[in-house]
């Protein structure tokens, strides 16, 4: 296999991480939205909580994003 | 092909125009970018020319539009950022004016070009990056350096801020071409199933009823986000404008 | 502000501090030769100013006291 294709399949899968990061964000915001609706007055102070781990899920998505660009363009 | 709903933002040539090896054509962006300046312009100048101590209905829009934007500025940068207030209130109505003719059917949408509205952010950020150290100095640069951080973390913060700073414009500039390009293309592509299904005999008229209903509610909302994202990219060039004036955190 | 707008608005910030973030650490691996840590450095850079605009238009973390646009985060609920 030439070693260009092998990069480009190998971006494509460590893209595949970032969906990992999207069903936690998923799970993050469903929460969230669940619990707003129970308790519509506590959430509001809740925003930055919900704010600090959609950064902390987030991150790892980043992780897995700065894999495939560090294939594709270093 | 009349159906692609990407067709509309094509830029045509109307009057070919070359110097030096670079194309100054006219096209119809920019026969369109005239229409809106000359429109926002006439509008302005013909409501309030009666000047009225009573102002008619029409005199009434053109001071609200005016009201509107100096409130705007006032509370977001104080009596000292109404110098800018040309500045603000000619980007206000530019993008207003230029979001609400793109509405009409076959008209071109300026604002839908990312090269468009990259260039108005451009313009807020140069100003308050020149105005910024115009008239701080190298104070400026305070704007980088929040205060209440431990020692150990300044430089980390230093250079977040930075990141941050040079994000504005990306995000200012994507967020309004983003909107009027959504919009336009989902209201094209509503718009041409209507088509569609009538073409399809009596049951499809009767089930294109539902689309054309859409078509019509999005034209609507469209209404609304022309409105709604001059009014943020205003007001979110007040906050900016308030950096160059108050850089100290 | 719809709630649509609203989202648009976040995520827009938030991506424009990534894109900017990764376009620097880029350029600054041109320029300088450092391969590969000037991209990793500047995406997490980009990263953290991103959930810092996030925060800023949402309306938590105040800047210069002053009052926020639109009212940001409070709208939804």
């Amino acid at each position: 296999m030439e070693a260009e294709a092998a990069r480009a399949i190998g971006a494509g899968i460590a893209c595949l991480g970032m969906g990992g990061a999207g069903i936690g964000l998923g799970q993050i915001f469903g929460n969230y939205l669940a619990g707003a609706l129970r308790n519509p007055s506590a959430a509001d102070g809740q925003f930055g909580r919900l704010i600090f781990g959609f950064a902390v899920t987030e991150a790892l998505g980043i992780f897995s994003l700065l894999i495939a660009l560090l294939l594709l363009f270093t | 092909m009349a159906t692609d709903p990407i067709h509309q933002f094509q830029i045509s040539r109307w009057i070919p125009i070359e110097v030096g090896g670079l194309d100054f054509s006219f096209t119809n962006s920019a026969a369109f970018m005239v229409a809106t300046v000359v429109g926002a312009g006439a509008f302005l100048l013909l409501t309030t020319s009666s000047r009225g101590l009573v102002p008619g209905r029409m005199q009434s829009v053109s001071e609200m539009s005016y009201e509107f934007v100096a409130s705007m500025l006032r509370d977001a940068a104080g009596t000292q950022g109404m110098r800018f207030f040309p500045l603000v209130f000619s980007l206000f109505m530019f993008i207003l004016t230029a979001n609400l003719i793109g509405m009409f059917p076959y008209f071109f949408t300026v604002t839908s070009h990312i090269i468009v509205t990259f260039a108005l952010a451009m313009l807020v950020i140069g100003t308050v990056i020149v105005y910024g150290f115009m008239k701080n100095g190298f104070g400026f640069l305070k704007l980088f350096v929040p205060e209440g951080v431990p020692g150990v973390l300044v430089p980390l913060v230093v250079l977040i801020e930075i990141v941050s700073f040079l994000s504005r414009p990306i995000s200012l500039s994507v967020r309004l071409f983003a909107n009027m390009l959504a919009g336009h293309i989902t209201l094209k592509v509503f718009a041409g199933f209507v088509t569609t299904m009538g073409a399809m005999g009596a049951v499809g008229v009767a089930g294109a009823i539902l689309p054309l209903l859409m078509t019509i509610a999005i034209t609507a909302l469209e209404f609304l986000v022309a409105f709604l994202q001059a009014y943020v990219f205003a007001v979110l060039t007040c906050m900016y404008l308030n950096d160059a004036l108050h850089p100290s955190h | 502000m719809t709630g649509f707008g609203n989202a648009l608005r976040l995520s827009s910030e938030f991506i424009a501090g990534i894109a900017v973030g990764a376009a620097l650490g880029w350029f600054v691996d041109r320029f300088a030769g450092t391969s590969p840590w000037g991209l990793i450095v500047f995406l997490l850079l980009g990263f953290a100013a991103g959930v810092l605009n996030v925060l800023r238009s949402a309306g938590l973390v105040a800047e210069n006291g002053l009052r926020r646009d639109g009212g940001g985060g409070r709208q939804g609920e």
